[in-house]
């Protein structure tokens, strides 16, 4: 049975289905990638995954657990083993960087700030962002927010992390350090989904790549270098700027891992 | 200089007593009618949806009339129900129903100023309705509700003189009693301006006050 399991997701706006009978599975430390055209459905169907969009069915497995995702109390289930990074980050405006990652697990998890704030320095200083604990989000560069709303995400432990065009508001030079991050908590066994448009950076870093067209999964490819051999896949990748079999950001895993 | 009796100063101050009760009295209902309001307009839940589109009938028709026709609906209706209210009571009434409108839209404008990827990053972290509104909507809310929100205060308590038009005698009213009884008209109306000052300036100042602490927030 696949770590996680998503089976028959369906959204509706109106008379308009906007997702149908969308699912995917993915092995624990897996990086899954959604791509597709704009209005195919990756963001929406990304959203489902922590109870942001509602859907009138679908369920979701996780290590076993089942979750009716069209059940109300679904949403706080959701989030329990999930986190999200938002394409504009989300962080507090008025909240220093520390306090945006301790907030939760102090009013939420019970945990005594001290505890908090003592994991959360750790892990901006893993991030690189030792230094900007007490620092405004407004005072951070793109890059610089978008790994404080990882280490948000972080902090409650999740065993998905969601990711919304996490390369879309960063210099080419920074797409490599996502990247690597990214890679590197893949291989702690944490199953990250991504949706992207930067097809090189699929192409490097997925181990499945989930195509939606019109609502609907169009084609999934499985394994380093899928998406060459996966021909729908390899040609939507090809008609949008990138080259399926090419692994021009470097991250693709070593053969032997 | 005019030589007001004991008399005249006593009349002065009780109609600034009661210019302040109207504005105090009328400004606590309309907050927290405001409060209610800003809570069923924002309410997502399906089953709400009738008390909610009352709720932006109530703002957008109130905004619509004039204070002081306001004013004689409530008046009116309170005599034709045989309630036996003083006329004090009314404009209290009608300024809180008044000041209930224009702040909601305040309100509303304000808690629309937190992005919305805010809101929902606050969601997913699992917190609790009261603490996103504790913890991220109301604090970065409050420093966009607080300036307008005094700024229509301070207005209102302007406002209040139309109370006169009742029977209430309040600090405008007191003037043209005053000046009526033969006391100096420019003078005795320049001691009610500076009344009026001294009742809206202190809430300028709390206004600065409470920016401040929200900003160190």
């Amino acid at each position: 049975m696949p770590y996680i399991d998503v089976r028959d997701v369906g959204v509706r706006h109106g008379k308009n289905e906007t997702l149908r009978h969308a699912g995917f599975e993915a092995e624990r430390g897996e990086i899954v990638s959604f791509i597709g055209p704009s209005g195919s459905g990756k963001t929406t169907f990304l959203r489902t995954l922590i109870g942001l969009q509602p859907v009138w069915q679908g369920q979701m497995g996780v290590d076993g657990r089942i979750v009716d995702m069209a059940a109300p109390a679904s949403a706080r289930i959701l989030r329990e083993q999930a986190a999200i990074v938002f394409q504009q980050y989300g962080l507090f405006g008025h909240m220093s960087v520390l306090r945006n990652l301790t907030l939760a697990p102090t009013v939420v998890a019970k945990r005594s700030r001290r505890n908090a704030e003592h994991e959360a320095r750790a892990l901006l200083e893993r991030l690189g962002l030792a230094n900007k604990a007490d620092m405004l989000p407004a005072d951070l560069s793109g890059g610089q927010k978008q790994r404080v709303a990882i280490a948000r995400a972080l902090m409650l432990r999740p065993s998905l992390l969601l990711l919304d065009e996490p390369t879309s508001a960063l210099d080419p030079h920074k797409v490599r350090d996502v990247g690597v991050l990214l890679r590197d908590l893949a291989q702690d066994g944490m199953t990250i989904v991504q949706v992207s448009h930067a097809m090189n950076v699929v192409s490097s870093l997925s181990d499945r790549i989930v195509l939606l067209e019109d609502g609907q999964v169009r084609a999934v490819g499985k394994g380093r270098g899928c998406a060459a051999q996966q021909p729908d896949i390899a040609a939507f990748m090809n008609t949008h700027g990138g080259d399926a079999a090419a692994d021009p950001a470097g991250l693709r895993p070593d053969p032997e891992h | 200089m005019i030589a007001f009796s004991h008399y005249d100063i006593a009349l002065l101050l009780q109609a600034m007593g009661r210019t302040v009760e109207l504005s105090l009295g009328g400004g606590l209902l309309g907050i927290a009618g405001a409060i209610l309001l800003t809570a069923l307009r924002l309410s997502d839940l399906r089953y709400m949806f009738p008390l909610r589109m009352l709720a932006v009938l109530y703002v957008q028709t109130i905004r619509r009339i004039p204070f002081i026709v306001t004013l004689y609906i409530v008046f009116f209706c309170a005599g034709m129900m045989g309630v036996d209210v003083s006329a004090t009571v009314v404009a209290i009434g009608s300024i809180g129903l008044i000041a209930a409108a224009y702040l909601c839209e305040i309100l509303h404008g304000g808690v629309k100023t937190v992005p919305v990827e805010q809101v929902e990053a606050a969601l997913v972290l699992n917190l609790p309705l009261w603490a996103r509104w504790r913890y991220v909507i109301g604090p970065q809310a409050l420093s966009a509700i607080v300036p307008p929100a005094v700024g229509y205060l301070v207005l209102f308590i302007k406002d209040t003189a139309l109370a006169s038009q009742i029977g209430v005698v309040e600090l405008s009213q007191a003037g043209v009693i005053l000046s009526n009884r033969g006391l100096p008209s420019v003078q005795v109306f320049c001691v009610v301006l500076l009344l009026y000052f001294a009742i809206s300036y202190p809430l300028t100042c709390l206004s600065r006050l409470l920016e401040k602490r929200i900003a160190v927030h």
